[in-house]
């Protein structure tokens, strides 16, 4: 579906010219990048390249130096655009979950609905238990942070920002902080999610996964895109040195 | 030996006082310092908030407030405030204790900024993110995420604010609070002047005990059970701003 999607309407996220400056080092370094409506993108390079930075320009978390972001052609660099409205619409899930600790896995879910979209307590809960039975954690929803396993805690991060109903979500090594038996219970929802027609853009280095669910695979290299083509493409017949260098040690 | 005993611990002058302090002094010390304690937290808070700001024109008023009255003896900023307003007419209270509990908020406002600051700090920054990653605003994120778990942190210091402030509150008997309205050293004190003998003193000195050794109490037993309850990743108790239980 993804060639289809991105030939026809504005792309529902693009990033033109993008730069970003830490200080005097420059960590992206021109970045051009279109993602069309349902389309899923995997990033991938070496650590320190400049994958989560591009990925939190994405929805502001770092303010680009120079360039645009637009979500469904809207420029959220534009100082009219509000950018909390924008935020509801692109949801973010870490590598560090960063779920709230004195709030249940029903909290965490329903505080957004309650909070930003207003939703009366018992819809935002209602909502909430929806979200966390679509990841399979609907007994756990009295639970604390503390007393969940890694993996359901991102499960709970996942729908957490599921229940803002975005339209674009973004994870940045999500499985990264995880045990390795805890890495498919969450790479299933993503699976899943990404089945269902959801628009993504994926910081990983679960080959695997941008392998088979990946409509595009990005390679990043010292703040710039290098290779931006189909998985079967990138990882059969990779072009540059660089990533050839990159997928030798990370396969 | 016996002059001594006689003279800070006579047992019919200390009896002879507690009722005064119960019904009166007890009752005004709780007053004052909780309400320059509640309302200190309020003007901290705000203080903290605006500390921690980008904008160095919004820290800079909380850097002056907190270095001010965290600077100033508390006794100064008492006489300054009862004083200052009356003598030059500005009578913008009708009551004496009005003027104190003011007084003991400034005081409070400028160490409970400091608690609450390096609370708010100690949060990961993640939680922020995720907070604004959802839609929310900065203050609606502090509100309802950041500050919540911050306090929590820093419950110990505040405790030990509170205490501080009771014992402070001691000072604000040079406002001459007349009677009905006087704290538990004021009538300590005013016993002492008339009988020649410190016992009544004494027997304020014991009521202070007795509030704030519970208090220690509670901060020890909230110590302990942050230290063992589920500790985060990064939760560690931010040791800034405090002051020693011992006092100032
Ligand atoms: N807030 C910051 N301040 C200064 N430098 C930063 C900041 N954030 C990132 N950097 C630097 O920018 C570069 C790119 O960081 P980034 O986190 O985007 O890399 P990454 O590709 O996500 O790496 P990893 O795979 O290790 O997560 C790094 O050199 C990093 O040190
Ligand atoms: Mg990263």
């Amino acid at each position: 579906m993804g060639e289809a999607a991105a030939a026809s309407a504005t792309p529902r996220v693009a990033l033109r010219g993008l730069r970003k400056s830490f200080g005097t080092t420059e960590v992206l370094k021109g970045v051009d990048l279109e993602v069309a409506a349902g389309e899923v993108v995997c990033v991938i390079g070496a650590s320190g390249s400049g994958k989560s930075t591009l990925l939190r320009c994405i929805n502001l978390l770092e303010e680009p130096t120079e360039g645009r972001v637009e979500v469904d052609g809207v420029d959220l660099t534009a100082r009219a655009t509000n950018i909390d409205a924008i935020r509801t619409r692109v949801g973010m899930v870490f590598q560090q979950f960063n779920l709230f600790p004195h709030m249940s896995a029903l909290r965490n879910v329903a505080i957004g609905l309650r909070k930003v979209k207003r939703m009366s307590r018992a819809e935002a809960e209602r909502v909430a238990r929806e979200r966390l039975a679509e990841v399979g954690l609907a007994e756990k929803a009295a639970h604390r942070p503390a007393q969940l396993s890694g993996g359901q805690q991102q499960r709970v991060a996942i729908a957490r920002a599921l229940a803002m109903d975005p339209d674009v979500m973004l994870f940045d090594e999500v499985t990264s902080a995880l045990d390795p038996e805890l890495v498919k219970g969450v790479l299933a929802v993503m699976t899943d999610l990404a089945e269902r027609g959801m628009t993504m853009v994926v910081v990983t280095h679960e080959m695997g996964f941008a392998r088979e669910v990946a409509d595009r695979v990005v390679f990043v290299d010292d703040g710039q895109i290098v290779e931006d083509r189909p998985p079967a493409e990138l990882f059969g017949d990779p072009r540059s040195p660089r990533l050839r260098a990159f997928l030798e040690q990370v396969l | 030996m016996e002059q001594i005993t006689r003279l800070l611990f006579d047992p019919e002058i200390i009896l002879g006082t507690l009722p005064t302090l119960l019904a009166e002094g007890l009752l005004n010390t709780l007053y004052l310092s909780f309400s320059g304690f509640g309302l200190g937290f309020l003007v901290g808070l705000v203080l903290a908030l605006m500390g921690i700001s980008k904008r160095w024109w919004v820290r800079l008023p909380a850097k002056v407030w907190i270095d001010l009255f965290r600077g100033l003896p508390a006794i100064l900023v008492i006489i300054y405030v009862y004083f200052g307003f009356t003598l030059s007419g500005a009578r913008i209270f009708e009551q004496r204790s009005s003027y104190a509990i003011l007084a003991l908020t400034l005081i409070a406002s400028a160490y409970i900024a400091e608690i609450l600051r390096a609370g708010i700090q100690s949060i990961d920054k993640g939680q922020m993110e995720a907070a604004r990653s959802i839609g929310m605003g900065y203050l609606q994120a502090m509100w309802l995420v950041i500050i919540p778990q911050g306090i929590r942190r820093v419950l110990p210091p505040l405790t030990n604010e509170l205490i501080a402030l009771i014992k402070d509150s001691s000072l604000v008997f040079v406002i001459g609070m007349s009677v009905g309205d006087r704290e538990l050293f004021r009538i300590g004190q005013q016993i002492v002047q008339e009988q020649g003998n410190l016992s009544a003193l004494t027997a304020a000195g014991i009521m202070y005990v007795a509030i704030t050794v519970p208090l220690t109490r509670v901060i020890n037993w909230m110590d302990t059970r942050l230290r063992e309850g589920k500790p985060l990743p990064d939760d560690e108790l931010p040791q800034a701003a405090q002051r020693p239980t011992g006092g100032r």
